[in-house]
């Protein structure tokens, strides 16, 4: 090997040792947002179960303190859900029937409202639209296909009675669901 | 010069300018490349310009634009910086599709096709990336739109959906993410892209030295392109500052998801949203995806294939391309324009940003933002967020609607009509025998048959005239002395008239006609049977009412059905509103908020 190869080779080693090392924390960096986690189900006490409508729905927020990167802001609205009461208030308030759905559209995450008759659900994005009890309406019209992959994501809920007040309220698990899937999957 | 050539080379770069020709003439069709490069020139500018004053965050990016807009010139410049971006985007494809047809790709100008093929997408992410900023409605939506579409691509895509958006949301780190990419990745990229290409451009045109003599059509570039480029320039330049003179850019609501609205992409991206229509489910990605890539790599082979096919072929091919891109964008775009067109619901959510958008700035420029953001703006707005609270907290029972019926009325009314509480029509009203049992005031409530209806039905009665004229004369008094305790803003040129009316009235409450037998006022009477006269229907005293009705200041025990909205102090999250909601609805419904003064 003569001397000016064997320098070349060092200038390489050197170049490529420095590359190696200072590659680790740039892809790190760069990566860190994949190493958010979504929170998991959060239980939220949202309304007197007697306040709520009969048959007709209604919207509430999920509102919690909001972590945005640097910044914690207090009481935001970090959800909403869509609440119906589908049966009189039971004798055992806990056998009260609701209905209770991610207001997030199953599709591309817009907000999902209800129609100004009351009578079914729509997604202003794309047109999704939904029966009251969340399953899809279908419209086979081209180009009026209904674009969402699956109904209504449904929460768990429970109807308990507040030690102090003796009132009935609802507590709903909210959490988040993936986009696109036809079957609920939680986002991890 | 010499001294600067001699040590930079300069005159060379001057120079392969200066002797550069045109072999088959000047043409205006040909300036599309210059005037591209000063369109360019000016949206690097303005982008610099506007980088010395806006703040990547999301409570700060409306707010900075805001002030930017504010700022002497400052509007104009990102007026400028919109619509520039906008004419780069329609003169790109102009440019792109006339090398098409003129087959300006051949041998061995591939360089500069590839390049330019890829500036195109560049470009158009460049801008993408830039709606977003300035922290709007709009521009969040579709970023979230564009991360979710992004996510629907298979494997890759719900990562590269996190590292665009910083994580799982639109949020800081996605301001500051677009922010990079806008000012910096982006730049970068376009900068070398355009860099390759141009100085293809200049390695490929001829020079005025190898020049063939016999050649008579041939004449220099500069000036006689030149004059046609600038002039092709000054036109659509001047255009675009007319546009931004005349109908201005201004800065959309801020973004917040309890806005409903109905989102749509920018107009360069709704034949896209159009195609999605026709591709749902899995497949989506065709029209995301593999339709935009499909286009794109035949475009980019296009040399390769002109090489292949005859010259007839390739020409036939150019053309169908050309027309049928053109008749696709725009039939595509034409069909989503008319369904919006005649979709109410759209258009309802158009008019409502509108005005919501000319709220938050007249708010922004009265209030300033605070360090919140300038999403408090409208959710603390009671002129906007008051109707809204009124029809989900109050009006089950309560209407808020004027003698015609016109406002909102109660799904079944069950106590009084809020609309102008506290004014002197009102509590004439309420102390009249003839309308304090009807459904506007009392009719629907326990105290129809209570004692105060009973007083007022009762009282007056009188065998002598002037007794009835006077106590009537004293009612007056009492009415615009009570009125006046709620400091309506309404009202306050008549109170400020009236003072000694008011003054005369206070006294007939506090000792006249027995308002204090059941009511506290001031220093007269006691609390316990009747509401609090004290401040009636001010401020305070409505905020405290509404959160506890129960109150032994106001109804105690005999409260109807009014339920306490705020009365837990310990866990005050257990209550029904909030505070802050119950002093807009407050406020609301005494008419009190900003209003800008037009004339
Ligand atoms: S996001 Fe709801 S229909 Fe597309």
């Amino acid at each position: 090997m003569t001397r000016r190869k064997l320098l070349k080779s060092i200038c390489t080693l050197i170049s490529l040792f420095w590359i190696a090392a200072i590659s680790s924390p740039v892809v790190k960096f760069i990566l860190s947002p994949l190493k958010n986690k979504n929170e998991g189900p959060k239980k939220y006490r949202l309304v007197h179960l007697s306040q709520l409508k009969i048959n007709s729905p209604e919207q509430f927020n999920i509102v919690s303190d909001h972590r945005d990167a640097w910044m914690v802001t207090p009481n935001e609205t970090v959800g909403r859900v869509w609440m119906t009461r589908t049966s009189e208030i039971a004798e055992n308030p806990k056998e009260t029937t609701i209905r209770v759905f991610s207001a997030v559209c199953p599709h591309l995450g817009c907000t999902i409202q209800s129609t100004s008759d009351k009578k079914s659900m729509v997604c202003p994005c794309h047109k999704g639209m939904f029966h009251l009890d969340g399953e899809p309406i279908s419209n086979k019209k081209l180009g009026y296909k209904n674009p969402t992959p699956r109904s209504m994501d449904s929460l768990n809920y429970e109807i308990i009675k507040d030690e102090k007040s003796e009132e009935w309220w609802i507590e709903v698990e909210y959490q988040k669901f993936k986009l696109g899937p036809t079957t609920k999957t939680p986002l991890s | 010069m010499n001294w600067l050539d001699s040590r930079t080379g300069s005159n060379r770069l001057i120079n392969s300018y200066k002797n550069r020709v045109l072999p088959d003439g000047a043409s205006w069709i040909l300036s599309s490349a210059g005037c591209l490069f000063w369109l360019f020139v000016i949206e690097v500018i303005t982008g610099l310009l506007l980088m010395t004053c806006y703040s990547p965050s999301v409570p700060s990016a409306w707010a900075s634009v805001h002030y930017i807009d504010g700022l002497p010139g400052g509007e104009f410049i990102r007026g400028l910086h919109y619509y520039n971006s906008q004419a780069l985007i329609i003169l790109f494809t102009i440019h792109t599709l006339r090398v098409l047809l003129m087959a300006s790709f051949r041998k061995p100008k591939e360089i500069i096709w590839i390049t330019g093929i890829l500036i195109a997408p560049a470009m158009v992410v460049w801008a993408v990336t830039g709606n977003p900023l300035p922290g709007t409605l709009d521009g969040f939506s579709q970023i979230n739109v564009e991360g979710n579409i992004i996510a629907s691509t298979p494997i890759v895509g719900p990562i590269f959906r996190k590292l665009l958006l910083g994580g799982d949301e639109v949020g800081n780190r996605t301001i500051t993410h677009l922010y990079f990419l806008h000012v910096a990745l982006f730049p970068i990229i376009m900068g070398l892209l355009l860099g390759l290409h141009i100085t293809q451009i200049y390695r490929h045109s001829d020079k005025i030295d190898d020049l063939d003599k016999s050649n008579t059509k041939a004449v220099p570039y500069w000036p006689y392109q030149s004059i046609r480029n600038l002039t092709t320039f000054s036109l659509i330049f001047g255009l675009i500052c007319g546009m931004v003179w005349f109908y201005g850019h201004p800065l959309k609501v801020p973004a917040d998801s309890g806005i409903h609205h109905v989102p749509r992409p920018e107009w360069y991206f709704i034949f896209l949203f159009e195609l999605r229509r026709y591709f749902t489910g899995q497949w989506e990605v065709v029209a995301t995806l593999i339709i935009p890539g499909i286009a794109l790599t035949l475009l980019l082979l296009m040399p390769l294939i002109d090489r292949i096919s005859s010259e007839k072929t390739s020409k036939v091919m150019r053309y169908l391309i050309v027309t049928g891109g053109i008749l696709t964008w725009s039939g595509l775009t034409m069909l989503s324009v008319l369904r919006d067109h005649s979709d109410v619901d759209y258009q309802h959510s158009k008019t409502h940003l509108a005005a919501l958008t000319a709220r938050v700035n007249e708010l922004a420029d009265h209030d300033g933002v605070p360090p919140q953001g300038a999403i408090t703006l409208l959710r603390n707005d009671p002129k906007i967020q008051g109707p809204i609270l009124f029809i989900k907290h109050c009006s089950s029972c309560h209407s808020h609607a004027d003698a015609n019926g016109k406002g909102i009325i109660a799904e079944s009314p069950s106590a009084p009509n809020l609309y102008q509480f506290g004014s002197r029509e009102w509590i004439q009203g309420l102390l009249d025998p003839e309308k304090i049992q009807s459904e506007h005031y009392f009719g629907k409530t326990e105290f129809k048959e209570g004692e105060m209806a009973e007083w007022i039905l009762s009282s007056g009665d009188s065998e002598e005239e002037e007794d009835i004229k006077d106590f009537k004369a004293e009612m007056k008094q009492v009415v615009i002395s009570l009125s006046a305790q709620a400091q309506l803003k309404s009202q306050a040129e008549m109170d400020k008239k009236d003072t000694d009316l008011i003054r005369e009235g206070d006294t007939v409450i506090k000792e006249g006609i027995g308002c204090t037998d059941c009511h506290q006022y001031h220093d007269a009477g006691e609390l316990g049977s009747g509401p609090d006269l004290t401040d009636y229907a001010s401020r305070s005293w409505m905020v405290d009412f509404i959160s506890n009705p129960a109150h032994e200041r106001f109804y105690s025990d005999s409260n109807d059905r009014m339920p306490k909205f705020h009365d837990n102090f310990k866990e005050p999250n257990k209550n029904l509103l909030d505070q802050k909601t119950i002093e807009i609805i407050t406020d609301w419904i005494r008419g009190d908020w900003y209003e800008l003064e037009r004339d």
